[in-house]
């Protein structure tokens, strides 16, 4: 079996070696096709192992500018930690295809860095390089991304510019009911914190409406509103069925990290005591 | 007669097929093993890897399980702050924030593992300014937010099955003008 396994390598060495000569010789087309043969075959080990990060450089030895491998580089760094490795690689991707990756880098920053500016600046910068089409990165538009980050600045403003355009968008070209549900509630959240009680419940309605009546959100916050319209019993009623929902896990979360305003079983537990106390 | 045919080319069949099977295990194998040889490759490791030997506080625990790890793909991230993340989120500010003067802006990560009993170790740390460079911070606040990140208190016991397991995390701190203004995850 040793032996079996030293001459596989040998001759898979050779074979590299007589590859390695060869792709000076080949099309562009063709070094694409066999860079993505090398990619796909890199792909199936698990993203960041050894396999993995050495098969795709392999790749790119045979074709430096196949753009998808260039990021591919990257993506484990940014899920474990380690930015000062995921940003230079990014960076390289973005020198192939800023159109793409541009949008996206605002995504990151904005939710693995969480810095809105850098990210807001990125999805300022894809209007600019797509005039007639809006980006959605990671399936929503920068629209809707913008709001959030504007969220995160406490930019009221212009969240609930940008959100608001985002559902209007949406509601005019495919209906209401196919704007994502999170549009609402953290227009509902710009709005409660901007002191805009009215628009604020109507968002968090609307969320309800679409959501089978399930938000733990959504419900937590209308038990704050009710609270300042000194609606007691109708607070505590909400704060029950927020308790009960997120018991259920219809509460807003996002794989990886924390999402911008997310709510923990405390500050359920926490409003629901001070409701009982008044 | 007819029997011993059918039983023959059986037979045949059937060693095609295991020879097939073998060469098939054999190839797979060796694709995987040629895959995971680091020799003269430029990862040596996984992304996320933690040299142990290197690592700081790698000698006050010792990892359980002969040391297998969970979560190395992107942390264990909410499920490991003991309590809750909004648990941690008070403790850095009544810890660091509302007790400390540092002016420092930048990230400060810190990549370390947890054992089945919930203490954490093995530490490596990056120093970064607010455009995710590798850049020297005021050492004593990294002193303080390592002490306050490696206290065990804050980590929970991440378990499968009712089993408890060894597990990798990072945090990451946005600091801006010597407070800490973003945890991730």
């Amino acid at each position: 079996m040793e032996k079996l396994q030293k001459l596989s390598l040998s001759i898979l060495l050779t074979i590299i070696l007589f590859s390695c000569k060869e792709h000076s010789k080949l099309s562009k087309k063709e070094r694409r096709t066999l860079a993505e043969k090398t990619y796909n075959e890199a792909i199936q080990y698990r993203q960041g192992s050894t396999a993995f990060q050495n098969g795709i450089v392999d790749a790119l030895t045979i074709d430096p500018e196949y753009e998808q491998a260039v990021h591919e580089l990257s993506v484990a760094h940014l899920k474990r930690g380690m930015p000062h490795k995921w940003l230079p690689q990014y960076n390289k991707a973005v020198a192939l295809d800023s159109v793409n990756r541009i949008p996206w880098r605002g995504y990151l920053y904005l939710w693995f860095y969480r810095d809105y500016k850098k990210a807001i600046a990125d999805f300022d910068a894809s209007d600019t390089l797509t005039p007639d089409f809006i980006d959605a990165p990671q399936g929503h538009s920068v629209d809707y991304w913008r709001g959030i980050a504007y969220l995160g600045l406490k930019d009221y403003k212009n969240s609930i510019a940008y959100f608001e355009k985002h559902i209007t968008k949406e509601t005019k070209e495919f209906g209401e009911d196919y704007v994502d549900l999170n549009a609402f509630l953290y227009n509902g959240i710009a709005y409660f914190e901007s002191g805009n009680i009215e628009k604020a419940l109507y968002n968090f309605n609307t969320q309800l409406k679409y959501a089978n009546n399930l938000s733990a959100d959504a419900k937590y916050y209308k038990a704050k509103i009710l609270i300042s319209k000194n609606k007691k019993k109708e607070a505590l009623k909400y704060i029950n069925e927020a308790i009960y929902d997120y018991e259920i896990g219809y509460n807003n979360k996002r794989d990886y990290v924390e999402t911008l305003r997310q709510l923990y079983y405390k500050d359920l537990l926490e409003l629901k005591t001070i409701i009982t106390a008044l | 007669m007819k029997l011993k045919t059918v039983l023959y080319i059986t037979g045949i069949i059937f060693i095609i097929l295991i020879t097939s099977l073998i060469v098939y295990i054999i190839y797979t194998q060796n694709k995987i093993t040629n895959a995971f040889d680091t020799e003269n490759r430029p990862y040596k490791h996984y992304i996320g890897y933690i040299d142990q030997d290197k690592a700081l506080l790698n000698d006050k625990y010792e990892l359980c399980n002969k040391g297998r790890l969970v979560h190395t793909y992107s942390s264990a991230s909410l499920d490991a702050y003991a309590g809750s993340k909004k648990h941690f989120r008070d403790a850095v500010n009544t810890t660091f924030n509302n007790k400390t003067n540092y002016t420092d802006s930048g990230y400060l990560n810190f990549r370390f593992l947890v054992n089945c009993e919930g203490n954490a170790g093995w530490f490596e740390i990056i120093e970064m300014n607010l455009d995710l460079k590798e850049t020297p911070l005021n050492k004593n606040m990294v002193d303080d937010l390592f002490k306050f990140t490696s206290n065990s208190k804050h980590w929970d016991i991440v378990s499968y099955n009712e089993k408890p397991y060894n597990y990798y995390m990072y945090i990451s701190y946005r600091i801006e003008n010597g407070k800490v203004t973003e945890i991730i995850p």
